[in-house]
């Protein structure tokens, strides 16, 4: 595919290969792989019902590993962007490497509010230890706007009041609340280890309400054991990179509310 | 235009700053090299038809647990051995899964059985090991520590 329009940010490339304009109210979701892959599952599934248009990609020669994803014989970037009517969709082949992530994190904000992005979303998964336990992951949100708050007050879940967040999706949220750009953070209970498509369909369930678009996930449901089978490199590459960010953090309660 | 000293004093401010995140993530991605040369990666898959699962351990004060993931597993064919402070964990597939694209080069590949060795430290013992939970093809393994 040529490059029809490419921007620099710090290290980082931005390539699109047609031009894209979003209707509005227009979303980001992030799928960027984190506990249990749960955003990295549900952009995938999303990708895949709503048959997302491949328009481009981020690249870093800087903070990346030299690694290009082959498909159908062309070489993609690591990082991949997809859209259709008024989402655009990230996703990405290997885990964050911790020295990107505030880069890519603050690309991806200045990106969005160029393509007229009204909420990013972040669908995460937080590890719970009693995980093998729970039938039903619950969903929480924190929302960085007004706007954000208001789209998630009527789902009636829970807001997540207190605690650490560790990663590429923590890195978002505080960029967005200084740059006072709307993110809605979706966590839900998960396998901080193990793949856990169960927990990303609860997340899309949700993600479904916001942005207003039908998401059958019932295929999710029935190709969960393949999707287990199939992510296992990625999880454990994704559980070495989350070691080194700190996520057992995430476990922790901060000492300011103790 | 003249600077104030406020903003001359931020602009050099940033600029540490700035400096001080490039050389951490020089410094991270230096270390990641290291660490990836010290333990090259190896594949979760053998040729023979083997598949690695993951698994997660977790250390109590009386016990080791051990959460494996076995999806797409026959559970009525795991078979758990204690040797040493080893434990090997094995367990058929419900079918053998051919892949028509594995891995870069893309070849036809068939799996047919999870199978993964654990060492665990001096303290366990191994040989009293039971297995308290299966469910949606995960299996825990308590193994107690010897007192």
């Amino acid at each position: 595919m040529a490059y029809y329009y490419e921007e620099y940010y710090n290290g980082l490339s931005i390539v699109e290969y047609k031009t894209v304009r979003l209707k509005k109210p227009a979303f980001m979701i992030c799928g960027l792989p984190d506990a249990g892959l749960v955003g990295s599952i549900a952009v995938s599934h999303l990708i895949n019902e709503l048959k997302m248009e491949e328009i481009g990609g981020i690249e870093s020669f800087r903070y990346f590993p030299p690694v290009a994803i082959v498909h159908k014989g062309e070489p993609k970037p690591v990082l991949r962007l997809f859209s259709n009517e008024n989402i655009l969709t990230v996703i990405s082949e290997i885990p964050i490497p911790t020295s990107a992530i505030y880069p890519l994190a603050i690309a991806l904000i200045d990106y969005a509010q160029k393509k007229g992005i009204d909420h990013i979303i972040s669908p995460i998964g937080v590890g719970v230890p009693n995980r093998l336990e729970i039938e039903k992951p619950r969903v929480y949100w924190i929302a960085t706007s007004k706007d954000g708050a208001a789209l998630l007050e009527k789902l009636n879940l829970k807001k997540f009041e207190e605690g650490f967040l560790v990663g590429p999706y923590a890195v978002i949220l505080k960029e967005c609340k200084r740059k006072r750009v709307s993110n809605i953070v979706l966590l839900v209970e998960s396998f901080l280890e193990f793949p856990d498509p169960a927990a990303a369909a609860e997340t899309l369930k949700v993600l479904s309400n916001i942005i207003g678009v039908e998401i059958n996930v019932k295929p999710l449901i029935e190709k969960a054991e393949e999707i287990r089978l199939k992510t296992r490199e990625l999880m454990d590459h994704t559980r070495r990179a989350l070691t080194q960010m700190k996520k057992a953090l995430e476990y922790q309660l901060p000492l300011t509310y103790v | 235009m003249v600077m104030s000293f406020e903003r001359i004093r931020k602009r050099i401010l940033d600029e540490f700053d700035r400096l001080e995140k490039e050389i951490e993530a020089t410094f991270t991605s230096i270390m990641e090299e290291a660490l990836g040369i010290l333990y090259p990666p190896k594949p979760m898959w053998s040729p023979e038809g083997t598949l690695e699962p993951l698994i997660n351990i977790k250390e109590y004060d009386d016990k080791y647990t051990i959460i494996v993931d076995l999806p797409y597993a026959n559970l009525n064919t795991l078979s758990i051995d204690a040797k040493g402070k080893s434990i090997t964990i094995k367990c058929l597939l419900k079918k053998r899964i051919k892949f028509d694209r594995w891995s870069t080069l893309q070849h036809q590949r068939e799996f047919y059985e999870y199978k993964k060795t654990v060492v665990l430290p001096d303290d366990a013992d191994t040989l009293n090991f039971k297995v308290v939970k299966r469910r949606e093809c995960m299996v825990v393994i308590e193994v107690p520590k010897r007192v």
